[in-house]
């Protein structure tokens, strides 16, 4: 499950907003922000709904895990276009390290370009028969969500996801 | 893009002047680094056209997506390394 931190911080990105601009919304400093986002300290009880309405969720939501997003093919009109979409890249390892990689599409679109693949962005073994032209094709006819999930023999579990 | 690098009793922040690879003129010095780079870790080289293309998209991005982190590290022992675009 993700921490409040982790959560608070990956919405406000979502939302293309600033730790400086969520905090002059709520009142409070950016450097308060910065330590939720961190795990450091909690948002006060009384700031909750507020900052639920900023990220667009319920206080709900805020704490408990929405669903996972499983694949699905989305209709040509509802589409986002495709250089707005964000590649993931998840890895929790066994030992718990935790490796988060976000990649706008045109960037992606360039590195296999130039012929990367997966295990060269991420360096992980795990996802060496993976073909990102082939995940970009499916991307691109609308297949989004989590596209790969993959448990390494060490235990790793990587996850890749098109949003 | 910046990277920053927060451990027990060290914080790093490494500035990186990615406006020096939009410049024609300072481009050359940006491929050159990569090149060194790509060749030690990946066994491979990118051409100027591919760079060129991959420092507009990143231009581009980096109006798009302000302070986007491409790549978050946490480390079990609490170590963080973070690139920010």
């Amino acid at each position: 499950m993700k921490s409040l931190g982790r959560k608070i911080a990956d919405l406000r990105k979502d939302k293309g907003i600033t730790q400086e601009e969520l905090a002059q919304k709520l009142n409070v400093t950016a450097q308060a922000v910065s330590k939720w986002e961190n795990d450091i300290s909690y948002p006060d009880i009384m700031t909750l709904p507020q900052l639920a309405k900023i990220l667009g969720i319920t206080v709900d939501e805020l704490f408990n895990d929405p669903p996972q997003q499983e694949v699905r093919l989305v209709e040509e009109k509802d589409r986002k276009n495709f250089d707005d979409l964000m590649f993931r890249i998840i890895v929790d390892s066994a030992e718990g390290d935790k490796v988060r990689v976000n990649l706008p599409m045109p960037l992606v679109k360039i590195g296999l370009d130039m012929g990367m693949d997966i295990p060269q962005i991420n360096n992980q073994d795990a996802l060496k028969g993976v073909d990102l032209k082939q995940i970009l094709d499916l991307v691109e006819k609308g297949v989004l969500g989590k596209l790969i999930e993959v448990e390494s023999a060490d235990g790793d579990i990587v996850e890749i996801l098109v949003e | 893009m910046k990277i920053r690098v927060k451990s027990e009793g060290v914080n790093i922040f490494i500035p990186i002047p990615t406006s020096l690879f939009y410049s024609p003129i300072t481009r050359p010095i940006g491929l050159k680094m990569m090149n060194k780079w790509l060749r030690e870790n990946m066994e491979k080289e990118i051409d100027k056209k591919d760079f060129k293309k991959m420092a507009e998209a990143l231009k581009l991005m980096k109006k798009k997506y302000k302070k986007l982190d491409l790549i978050e590290v946490y480390s079990a022992e609490g170590d963080i390394v973070k690139i920010t675009l």
